[in-house]
């Protein structure tokens, strides 16, 4: 037993390394720049000083706190690139400004033709902000403006439509020619070259480059592993305890209609074994049959319309999960809970009663026929005690996979029936988070869902091992079907 | 009848033919398959047939063909209103309504019981309107269309998916497979070569070209370099080391796959996928879903197979020297394929599904396309109008219950 536990516990290894991995890749995925609304307005708070200590007091704010996010280290352990991409692109600062740096290099795969095209870029602006301190007229604020554009532009046609806009404004103020014409000169310079040198076979050269720890992989992942999941971008609560207060409502209403579900489905199972082919089976089974296709968000959207709005039935409270004072008793908490819990509830059981019940009834049905039912009727045991007593501990087995599920519901929370009957569960905070772009509480939410779908199915193999101890010997556990 | 070999169609429809319910379930199934085809034809806003002017036209079949690419809209009647013209004379489709034409005439909720301010009965809103004033019965013929789409798109790559990779891992198992360590190398250092081609050094594309042109270049890269460097290695390995044969445990890996893949929850991560793309398309969403769909298939095709590679007429096929592709292809799937029609069933039962909650939470689809879950979803914000949670639902049930039911036949087998 000990041995096949710390098997399995070794093959979940890789399972929660892909998923982080995953949850990982999507984060990185989303658009916004973290950095960029962190710091908000701060570029207006500068008004006081002149435009080139305000851009190079942003600079200076931006690295800080992308060095204190994490966003300008490297992404993973080891970086795998073409050689036209440099080892330090992540150093690039603002990310927009590398997003273009990249899709330049990307239409390019020539670095060094790009990095003096950036340099001289550079410069030219930096020119014209300090010029634009002293000397505010109308053509050098639009050609600060075109010049500045163009540290996020990688469309070449509009890299030069915006260089023959700065020149045509440079051409209207003497001033502002005498000091940029000669960097324009060479930024367009610069921008032939960059197109007339393409070097796209770079891409295929492979670069590998190993980062070490001081990456956002690493980072990310040691935080989550010490408990910090971050704070939420809407609220600015911890993500943790979002994610707690929501668990309270989700775990009771799921573990309640998974009680309910398992404690009808059994005896409703075992009696449409016993008495397979009788009009009592056959009923239930076109019953469970028809209620199985039945979706869930549309009975739930019929009973909340039908049997919970002032339009029609008004039987039950159609808000959230009730207000208890604190000095209520008991079972006046309960009874509140019950008339709020009761249509979720009910949502929540009806179809995993009828898979659970059809599962028993096949089982059941597998058992009954066997040789040592046959015994104990032959000796003469009570109907009740066969059923109960020696087939039923058996037929439950195959339900020992189906507790692995029961895990990452409990958790997961319905999505669609916390949100018709707004229970401020994991479901509708789940919703409400995708609706609100905050992504660390979606990601949280899927590692945490996809860990305790893990540690689940782990625990429904070990429990069946130690059931069923064959299991722990043979390779063909996975024969049966799903 | 008894005697003659039936065709696997046949004895598909004699199965289905044995019980009252089955028969229903595929009647009804035709009946969803014609409206999903001929919705342009059933619930338009513009005539078949109409005299404007003097003039001639037939705008729905304009409107089909335009839509295929075949043809384009003439100047003048681009933006033609089609459904508010005087006409000399028209001849309507049943419904005149389109799924997202709003009713002049009322923007409130319609019963389909109450008074009407319509034209006549032909305009009569037969269940109803949203509070828009669109016609919920156009969309629902709609929808009918999406949802098939949707459920059929996302098996056929679920089962695509599923059937190539559970027939490897039950045929071959995790012995059976067989290569000699040159080729196995090769196969490795093509995997290696074939990701950093097509996918890293191939990601420059991706920000000119855009995802389709880049998956497929990807997957182009793997397979030929993969192929191409197993073979010359296979083929050029100097010395013995080389040509010892190794197993690939192809069971083991597709099953590992297979836990990851379920570990991963599906709802929220289509949920997140979907409101990252900022264009959803109809059929990025199917592949999402088939893509995270494809493990049920496969572990029925894997499980049924480890059962029939140990049957006598396999064996014998193997002895007799065939290839392990063409005794697979040729000999193993076609008998594994039963319970494969039932798991394809529910699959495209829990896809319909699966988009309906989707276009229900208001994620994710179009918003030129109407679906039954748009459609329950607006019940929600008017209370009173029974017409908008009933209808669209029972189309979702009665759908759902369909592909349950074919499956339930294909089974029993």
């Amino acid at each position: 037993m000990l041995q096949y536990t710390l098997k399995r516990l070794f093959w979940m290894v890789p399972t929660l390394l892909v998923i982080s991995l995953f949850a990982f890749g999507l984060s990185q995925c989303t658009p916004g720049d973290p950095v960029a609304e962190k710091l908000g307005g701060a570029e207006a708070k500068q008004a006081s000083k002149s435009p080139l200590q305000a851009a190079d007091q942003y600079a200076a704010d931006y690295r800080r706190v992308a060095a204190q996010l994490g966003t300008d280290q490297p992404l993973f352990y080891i970086s795998i690139h073409g050689s036209s991409t440099p080892d330090t692109l992540h150093r690039i600062l603002p990310q927009s400004e590398q997003l273009a740096t990249r899709r330049l290099i990307a239409r390019y795969g020539n670095w060094p033709a790009l990095q003096a095209y950036r340099t001289q870029l550079y410069r030219t602006t930096r020119q014209v902000l300090a010029l634009s301190g002293t000397h505010k007229t109308e053509p050098v604020l639009e050609a600060r403006r075109w010049l500045q554009g163009m540290a996020i532009q990688h469309d070449p046609a509009r890299l030069i439509a915006a260089l023959d806009s700065a020149n045509q404004y440079m051409t209207q103020d003497s001033l502002l020619q005498a000091t940029l014409s000669d960097d324009l000169q060479a930024l367009s310079a610069e921008v032939t070259n960059l197109s007339s040198t393409t070097t796209r076979w770079a891409h295929y050269i492979p670069v590998v480059r190993w980062n070490g720890r001081h990456n956002q992989y690493h980072t990310w992942i040691s935080k989550v592993l010490n408990g910090d999941l971050g704070t939420s971008l809407v609220t600015s609560q911890e993500v943790g305890d979002k994610i707690r207060k929501a668990l309270r409502w989700t775990l009771q209403l799921n573990l309640s209609a998974i009680l309910i579900a398992y404690l009808l489905a059994i005896p409703l199972g075992v009696y449409a074994a016993m008495y397979a082919g009788s009009r009592f089976d056959r009923s239930l089974t076109m019953v469970l049959f028809f209620v199985y296709a039945l979706p869930s968000f549309w009975v739930a959207g019929l009973l909340s319309q039908f049997l919970a709005s002032p339009d029609w039935l008004h039987w039950f409270p159609s808000m959230g999960v009730g207000e208890v004072s604190a000095q209520a008793t008991w079972w006046e908490v309960l009874g509140v809970r019950v008339h709020h819990f009761f249509l979720p509830v009910f949502c929540m059981t009806y179809a995993s009663l009828a898979y659970i019940t059809r599962q028993v009834r096949t089982s059941m049905m597998g058992i009954l026929q066997s040789d040592f039912i046959r015994t104990a009727r032959a000796k003469g045991l009570s109907q009740r005690t066969i059923l109960w007593r020696h087939a039923l501990p058996n037929a439950l087995f195959p339900l020992i996979t189906l507790f692995g599920g029961i895990l990452p519901r409990a958790v997961a929370g319905s999505v669609i029936i916390e949100l018709i009957f707004n229970i401020p569960g994991i479901g509708n905070l789940t919703i409400a988070s995708i609706f609100a772009k905050d992504w660390p509480v979606v990601y949280t939410l899927l590692l945490l869902t996809a860990v305790m779908t893990t540690v689940g199915i782990l625990l429904a193999d070990l429990l069946y091992a130690w059931a069923d101890p064959r299991i722990q010997l043979s390779n063909t556990k996975n024969n049966a079907h799903g | 009848m008894a005697d003659a070999p039936l065709t696997a169609r046949q004895r598909l429809m004699a199965q289905i033919r044995r019980r009252r319910s089955w028969r229903w379930a595929l009647r009804t199934l035709y009946i969803l398959v014609l409206v999903a085809v001929f919705a342009n034809f059933l619930a338009n806003d513009k005539p078949y047939l109409c005299s404007y002017q003097g003039q001639w036209y037939a705008p729905v079949f304009k409107a089909v063909a335009v839509d295929m690419g075949m043809a384009q809209w003439p100047a003048d009647q681009i933006n033609r209103r089609w459904s508010t013209l005087k006409y000399d004379w028209a001849v309507w489709p049943p419904v005149p309504y389109s799924p997202n034409q709003k009713d002049l005439y009322s923007s409130t909720s319609l019963s389909p019981l109450g008074p009407q301010r319509v034209k006549s009965w032909r305009y009569r809103h037969w269940l109803g309107t949203d509070h828009l004033g669109r016609d919920v019965l156009a969309g629902m013929i709609w929808g009918t269309r999406v949802a098939l789409f949707m459920g059929l798109t996302a098996t056929a790559v679920a089962t695509l998916l599923g059937l190539l990779l559970g027939s490897l891992a039950g045929f071959f198992g995790d012995h059976a497979w067989r290569i000699t360590r040159s080729q196995l190398l090769g196969g490795l250092l093509g995997l290696v070569v074939g990701i950093f081609g097509g996918f890293i050094a191939g990601g420059y594309l991706l920000d000119m070209q855009g995802m389709g042109v880049y998956v497929g270049q990807g997957i182009l890269w793997l397979i030929v370099c993969i192929s191409a460097l197993s073979y010359t290695l296979g083929r050029w390995w100097p010395g013995p080391w080389g040509r010892q044969q190794v197993a690939i445990p192809v069971d083991s890996i597709v099953m590992r796959g297979i836990e990851i893949i379920n570990a991963i929850p599906g709802l929220l991560l289509l949920l997140a996928i979907v409101a990252l793309v900022r264009t959803p398309s109809l059929l990025g969403i199917a592949l999402i879903i088939g893509l995270l769909g494809w493990t049920t298939i496969a572990r029925f095709v894997r499980g049924e197979l480890l059962r029939i590679r140990e049957l006598e007429y396999v064996q014998a096929a193997r002895v007799m020297g065939f290839r392990p592709g063409r005794v697979l292809l040729r000999h193993a799937l076609p008998n594994a394929l039963g319970p494969v029609y039932v798991t394809v069933a529910f699959a495209i039962a829990g896809a319909i599904l699966t988009e309906s909650s989707l276009s229900f939470l208001g994620i994710g689809m179009p918003p030129e396309w109407m679906t039954w879950g748009k459609l329950l979803s607006m019940a929600r914000t008017s209370p009173s109008a029974w017409w908008l949670a009933v209808f669209p639902g029972l189309a979702i049930f009665v759908t759902v219950t369909v592909f349950n039911l074919l499956g339930e036949a294909l089974g029993e087998g």
